[in-house]
Parts: C-alpha cells; structure tokens; sequence
C-alpha cells in the first residue's frame, strides 16, 4: 500500500471508489433509454440494447470517466504548482487556450479534407499545444510562478480567458455552416460524441498521466515547502516544474478537444477531497481521480434526464453545481482552514 | 569537516552584494553570523547552502565543490531553514516535518525514518501539535515546526561520526523568550555531539552567549571574524551599528541604551 495514505485517506479513496462504480452503473443503465440491469448481467440483451451499450452508452460513460479524472487530477497538481488554491484549468484560462486550438484546427485545417483520417487526431493534438502554450505564458506572465498571488494570477486568467474567447468568437465568424455545428458543441461541452477511434489512445495517455503524477506527488508536497526549499531539499524543481505543466496541459487539452469545456471540475473536485481527509498529493491524486469521474459520469446522467428525450449541454451542469461552490470558496478563502 | 567559503563574492549587477568572503563552518562548532538589516547575512546563507552561484570564489564541502555533489547529497549533508514560509494548504504538523526526511521521494515511504521524526517531535516539544493543521498554529509555533523539519533532515541519535550541518536564518525571531533559549539550548546539545551549525541572529547577547565564533557582516564584507570576544569589540559595533555601544566581559555582554 502507498504509505503516505493514512488510514482515514484509504477509507476515503474507498468510499470514493464505491461511488465511482455507482455512478458508471447507473449511467450505462439509465438514459433516454433504460436498460434493464438484470439483462446485463445474464447477457441476454436485445439487438438494440447491445448497439446502445456498445456503440452510445459504452464510449459516453468511457469519455465522462476519462475527462472526470483528467480535469479532477490536473486542477489539483495545477493548484499544487501555483500553490493556489484556486488554479483551476478553466479559471486559469487553460481550457479556453485547449478550446481555442481546437476551433483554430477545425476552422482552418478543413480537417474532413485530410487524408487517413489524420484530422481526427490533429484537433486533440492542437488543443494539447495550445493549452501548454497558455501555461507557459502564464509561467512567463508570473515570472516562473514567483508572482503566485492569488489575485494576480486570476487576473491573469481572467485576461487570457477573454483573450481565447475574442478567438474563438473571430473564428466562429468566418466559420462557414458545418463547421459551425462543430464549434457550437465545443462551447456547450458534452460527452455525446464519443468515438471508441479516439478514446482508446486518449484512455492510454489519461491513465499513464495520473499513474506518472501518483509517482511524482511526495516532491509536489515538498514544492509546498517553497521552490528554494524544495531545491534545498533535493527535489530538482525546474524538471518537476515542467512536468508538472506539460502534463497537466495534456490531460486538460486531451478533454477539452474530446468533450469540450466542462467548467469548475478541477476546481472543485480537488477541494473537496482535502476537505475530506487531507492534503498531502499522493492522496489527492487518487481522490481527485475517483471523485472527478463521480461527477462528471453523475452530471452528464443529470443532464440526459434533466429533459429527457432532449439533453442538456454537461458543461452547464458541471458550471451550475460549481460555481456557487467558487463563490462559497472566494468568500470564505481567508477563513477556510485548508 | 567543515563549510568552507573562500573568496566567495556576488555581484547583481554593478552592486557588490558580498565581497571576499572567507570562513568556515567546522563540525561541533556554532558560529553566528551578525550584521546590519541588508548587510548581506541571508544572502551569504543563501550562496553557502548553494541556492545560486557565487560570481567568483568557491564553496567548499569537505574537500569537494559544491557542484560536485548532486542535490540529494547535499541535502543529507546539509540542511537550511530560512527566515519566513508560508504554506497554502492544510498539511499537518507531522507531515510538514516528514518533509525534511530526504530521498523518500517515491510512493513508499520508509518505516525506519518514524523514530527519527518521533524523537525531533519529542525534542522540540511538538508532540501534542503533531495532527493539527499547521496554518492554524501561531507564528511562534510554525517557527518551531520548520526548525524541526530542517533538523530531522541531518539528525542523528548518538553523535555525527559523519560530518553535518545545519545553517539557520533567525531561526528564533518569532520565538518567546522560554522557547527561544530552548531551541538554542538544543542547537548546543547537537553542535556537542558533533554537528556544525551556522546561525543568523539578530540579538548580539544572544550571539555573545551561544557562539564559539563570530562573523560580523558589513556592506557584504566579513568586519571582523573570529572568537566572540575578539569580535564584540565596543568601537567595531558601534561604527557598523552606528549606536553607541558598550561591551562588559564575563559574562560577555552588549549595552547599547
């Protein structure tokens, strides 16, 4: 067993297991059309049933999974870097920076027109780039994450956010019809089309990143020490620094370009765990891994019942359910004893 | 077995921030480094523990460079607590300790290393602190934790057959005055089992009491370096302090109003 996990903390990431695999139950089961869980289990499923399990449920809740964990998982190594509570892939203006890759690729690349169906991978690759290009900018903006005041760096974001929002916005105007279609659900957020062509490399990479995160926490504890004690104390801050990003910046740009912007998971979902049992990085990777797939698999079965057989965006329920929690968080930030 | 510092100088640039440099650190000694406000004592800690370059001169552990060792190695050899930290999330009193433990940097952790941080929790009297959260707790009292998270990381039980360091900047500033005298009663206890500790102050009495050797900073130069009582010179302190200042031997003690 890892054993900066005390006892409280395994309990925890149990318990958070245990909801996870609710969750994933209830949402191949349910939907705009219910699958009886009986017929799973004996196998003895219809025609369709097995078409929607396998073609519509299966890549749905695979994506919700993948992007729950990438976005809970990177907003708290993102706010452990800063040493920012409220770092947040989406605050940060990460997200949009991913979302502004991909529009730019799909607007300008003509993707259907590629050959081997290279576009397919060229959008999540141009949102991978971007995203690492807005942390690096706000690693230039901060001063090599020095100037890691609060206030400052979601001033930052503030400003970057509406800098890809201008972007996205440009674009959209001189977008022609098609492409239209394709950039309004990069905005909303969903996890709908999910194709198993892409998120079997996507599923790969999100899980190597978490497990290579896992393996590097104990030195992102010692970074909340301070970058030169943590130098001191014989963690080679500048490599870790860059993993750190760049790895963050794949799992965000990987579920933007796969799903869209699905807001406030990273920034809440990391909260929640400390709260809970504590805050040392090997657990809340962990934590925020189960807890993050929890949600957005519980959101995106919300917003298909919500106003079933139509379907709300989940990117609406993640932002309803998260942003009075910012609120609640900006307001109590001095008080709040983690 | 020492620190050495030989003719070390730092420049930012056209400022000379310290100028020949020349002392030692030497195992089972405890030498103060006194001064001014911005008279380059931090700055002198920051170059000997190798968070940067000097622009000339070197820096000696043992026989070896500092550059020659890699960063794990000087962080068993050495083990540096500066003036201010702040933490931002809620870690406990434990866990902020167990961070000084070195080298554990993987997913396991080592269960002979729990003595260690039991006994540096007994020694500086963080027992009953041991699961709270450590922004909660009063300046004083973190104080007292980050010395204890630089002292578990070059700890050792009986004596120091191997040689150590410990270099601190005002590790007693926001300490009252029992605690004060109980850290700095601890630091002798380890610098008689064999450990060289290097300490900023602020209080020259306390200086005058607890040092072996002395090293009076000006203007980024050594003034005046050596045995407390060659250096706790009346006309010396009062220049670089600009106070007029009274010293009175055995015990060796500093008036200045």
């Amino acid at each position: 067993m890892l054993r900066w996990i005390n006892f409280r903390q395994s309990l925890t990431l149990a318990v958070f297991l245990l909801l996870g695999v609710f969750a994933c139950s209830f949402g191949t089961i349910y939907g705009g059309f219910d699958i009886g869980f009986t017929s799973i289990l004996s196998g003895e499923l219809k025609k369709l049933e097995t078409e929607i399990l396998l073609n519509i449920r299966g890549p749905r809740i695979t994506l919700a999974v993948m992007v729950g964990a990438a976005l809970g998982v990177s907003g708290a190594a993102l706010q452990g870097l800063f040493r920012n509570p409220l770092a947040d892939p989406g605050l940060i203006g990460v997200s949009a920076g991913a979302a502004l890759g991909a529009v730019s690729a799909i607007v300008f690349l003509n993707v259907e027109l590629l050959p081997f169906q290279l576009g397919k991978y060229l959008i999540p690759l141009a949102a991978i780039l971007s995203s690492c290009a807005v942390i690096c900018l706000i690693f230039i903006l901060t001063n090599g994450f020095k100037k890691s005041d609060i206030t400052y760096v979601l001033l930052i974001g503030i400003a970057l956010n509406a800098l890809a929002t201008v972007g996205i916005g440009l674009l959209t105007f001189i977008s022609t019809d098609s492409q239209l279609r394709g950039l309004t659900y990069w905005m909303m957020g969903s996890f709908g089309a999910a194709s198993w062509g892409l998120l079997v490399p996507a599923f790969f990479i999100i899980v190597l990143s978490i497990l290579t995160l896992i393996f590097i926490a104990r030195k992102l504890d010692i970074m909340q020490l301070g970058e030169v004690e943590a130098y001191r104390l014989g963690v080679e801050v500048k490599k870790l620094k860059m993993m750190v990003i760049l790895i963050s910046a794949l799992m965000v740009g990987i579920s933007v370009s796969l799903s869209g912007i699905i807001g406030f998971v990273g920034l809440v979902v990391p909260h929640l765990v400390r709260l809970i049992a504590g805050t040392n990085h090997t657990y809340l990777f962990a934590g925020s891994a189960l807890l993050g797939i929890t949600i957005t698999v519980g959101a995106d079965l919300l917003s298909r019942m919500a106003i079933s057989p139509a379907e709300l965006p989940v990117g609406l329920a993640t932002s309803a359910l998260g942003a009075p929690f910012f609120l609640f968080l900006v307001i109590r930030l001095r008080k709040i004893e983690y | 077995m020492s620190i050495k510092a030989k003719q070390v100088s730092l420049s930012r640039g056209n400022k000379w921030l310290l100028n020949d440099i020349k002392l030692d650190i030497d195992c089972g000694q405890l030498l103060g480094v006194i001064g001014p406000n911005g008279s380059g004592k931090t700055t002198l800690l920051n170059v000997l523990a190798g968070d940067f370059p000097a622009s000339s001169g070197k820096i000696y552990y043992e026989n070896l460079l500092i550059n020659d060792y890699t960063l794990i190695d000087r962080a068993k050899y050495r083990s540096v607590m500066s003036q201010q930290q702040e933490i931002v999330f809620s870690y406990t009193v434990k866990e902020i300790v167990e961070m000084g433990i070195v080298g554990e940097y993987g997913i396991y952790k080592d269960t002979h290393t729990t003595d260690r941080l039991q006994n540096i929790l007994e020694l500086l009297q963080l027992e009953e602190l041991k699961d709270r959260n450590v922004r909660t707790l009063s300046g004083g009292e973190q104080q007292r934790v980050h010395i204890a998270r630089a002292l578990v990381q070059i700890w050792q039980e009986k004596s120091y057959p191997d040689p150590r360091f410990l270099l601190l900047d005002e590790p007693t500033s926001s300490l009252d005055l029992a605690h004060e005298i109980q850290v700095l009663e601890i630091l002798r206890a380890e610098v008689k089992k064999g450990l060289g500790v290097m300490v900023v102050f602020h209080d020259l009495n306390l200086t005058a009491h607890f040092a072996d050797k002395i090293a009076l900073i000006s203007g980024g130069k050594i003034a005046a370096y050596g045995d407390p009582e060659q250096v706790l010179e009346p006309e010396t302190l009062s220049n670089i302090y600009g106070l007029a200042m009274n010293v009175s031997k055995k015990p060796l003690r500093v008036s200045y109003f």
